[in-house]
């Protein structure tokens, strides 16, 4: 790989970690609507893949500490993952232990992303061979993983029942569309469909304020205060020993390493599974949240590394929750990747390797630092001047965007009927999982009628 | 008066509703406009230029409207 290139790659990661940072302390900033949009149009607007990899990667390892600060500093979790952390993090405020939660959250998820980082290279290394045999089976794997997502969803019934008749809301626009004339008939839209579902709760939110009984549940009081830290001028040592304790070291280890064989499974389940198994075995209260919370913060970087890693570097389908959703755009995004000519098939593995390793590292290093020197200050930052309101204005421009250039102005509304359908589903407890899993089946289930 | 200072919490966060309409508006607005005056036959730069307009409308949103959050500083946090 050439000198120039590695330059650019860690640039990349560099501005991702700066990027990220401040959209991971935004609260309720959930990971595939955040992470996906981002780096498909870094995509589709020419940008190299490998250097689009090596800032998704960036990006995801700073999410993975950045959305735990928001929780330790004010108890609001800065997105999905964060969100079993927040009892710990209550409870660690309520003694005055914020600081100490923040250096210990640092150094889990640093130990984290090295242990899965490592593990789950090995585990790519040792699939790919079978790579080629897998996906012969890709269609037959998305069928069978939405219908998985589904068993181990909590909403297993409404689950089973939606993936048909998904599959046909999905499909059938796409034939509508080559039908109409307004998409030339060997253009199949995924782009924006994606974002029509990663969308789907908020824009169902946002319809139904025009519902005068909906509108009335989402009314709040305006009595809720949120507690801000004040603000101290003494220096955190960086120092990243001693931080732990060696029963900490071991639990969040153990669990970083065990989680990479399992990643299929929802990255939000086994942080509650681990964290839970590992925090029982502490009798006190505050060591337990100490421990609950180590053990999660290494979770939330190993679970997403090792799904992305296996599926990116070794498979070449999204298998893993973090790659179905987030990571979606290096699987499809058409013209530059559709299945079957991902960014597996047209990088090599130690390009694709590169990107991980440099991502990764350069973005836990920066993420360490800021997290240990400036968390409490950007935490008030953004709670004082960022306004919510511009943060979902932005996504709508987005989508609307992104469906406009798919298909025109009918896509508007066809992206308008998928988010009313799958927002719906959503609130059933459909998860993005299935949804996205079905639209990568959706051509070949409805080809089995 | 009293629709005015209506607050919704969507997303996990409160916003006021009609800060809400004049924040999508915008956002809408710049995007699009930065789509128009791209050149038709490069849809990247059709991308490049809506991004721009999502982020300036970003920007103007956020000096426009105050967040609706309510904050208030603890005093003696032990810090370690």
């Amino acid at each position: 790989m050439e000198f120039s290139l590695l330059v650019e790659m860690a640039a990349a990661a560099i501005g991702a970690a700066v990027l990220y940072t401040f959209i991971g302390f935004i609260p309720g900033t959930d990971e595939t609507s955040v992470l996906m949009p981002v780096s498909l149009a870094l995509i589709l607007g020419g940008i190299k893949p490998i250097i689009v990899l090596t800032f998704f990667v960036a990006a995801f390892v700073t999410l993975g500490l950045m959305n735990i600060m928001p929780a330790l500093i004010v108890g609001l979790p800065g997105g999905v993952l964060a969100t079993p952390i927040v009892e710990q993090a209550l409870l660690l405020k309520e003694q005055g232990l914020t600081a100490l939660g923040i250096k210990k959250a640092a150094v889990a998820s640093m130990l984290g992303v090295l242990i899965s980082l490592t593990t789950s290279l090995l585990i790519a290394n040792f699939m790919a061979p079978f790579a080629e045999t897998i996906k012969g089976y890709a269609s037959w794997l998305f069928i069978f993983g939405a219908v998985f997502l589904s068993l181990i969803s909590k909403a297993k019934g409404i689950s089973l029942i939606s993936i048909i008749p998904l599959a046909l809301l999905f499909q059938g626009l796409r034939v509508l569309y080559w039908d109409l004339g307004v998409v030339p008939k060997e253009k199949t839209i995924t782009t924006s469909f994606f974002l029509g579902i990663t969308v789907a709760p908020l824009l169902l939110s946002l319809l139904s304020l025009f519902v005068k009984k909906e509108r009335e549940k989402l009314q709040t009081n305006l009595e809720k205060k949120t507690w801000l830290p004040a603000l101290t001028e003494e220096k955190e040592s960086l120092n990243p020993l001693n931080v732990l304790t060696t029963n900490e070291v071991i639990g969040s280890s153990l669990a970083s390493f065990v989680s990479c064989f399992l990643f299929v499974l929802s990255p939000v389940g086994l942080i509650i599974l681990f964290g839970e198994l590992v925090g029982k075995h502490e009798k006190k209260v505050r060591q337990r949240a100490e421990t609950t919370l180590v053990v999660m913060s290494a979770l939330a970087q190993s679970t997403y590394m090792s799904g992305l890693v296996i599926c990116i570097v070794a498979l070449g389908i999204p298998l893993a929750p973090a790659a179905i959703g987030p990571g979606a755009a290096f699987f499809e995004a058409p013209p530059i990747f559709t299945m079957g000519n991902t960014i597996t098939n047209q990088f090599s593995r130690s390009s694709l390797t590169t990107a991980f390793i440099l991502g990764s590292l350069i973005a836990i290093l920066v993420v360490y630092w800021i997290s240990m020197r400036y968390a409490v200050r950007i935490t008030v930052f953004v709670l004082k001047k960022i306004p919510h309101e511009a943060i979902l204005a932005l996504f709508i421009a987005l989508v609307f965007l992104l469906a406009y250039m798919d298909a025109g102005l009918i896509n508007i509304f066809g992206i308008l009927l998928i988010s009313l359908a799958c927002g719906t589903l959503n609130r059933l407890g459909v998860n993005y999982g299935i949804q996205f899993m079905t639209l990568y089946a959706a051509p070949f289930i409805v080809a089995l009628f | 008066m009293e629709k005015r200072r209506e607050i919704l919490e969507i997303w996990g966060d409160k916003v006021g509703s009609k800060d809400l309409v004049i924040s999508i508006f915008f956002s809408l607005l710049f995007t699009m406009i930065g789509f128009f005056l791209a050149d038709k036959d490069s849809s990247s730069q059709q991308l490049l230029f809506g991004l721009t307009g999502a982020i300036l409308a970003f920007l103007l949103n956020t000096f426009l409207i105050k967040p609706k959050r309510i904050l208030k500083e603890e005093k003696n946090e032990k810090m370690l």
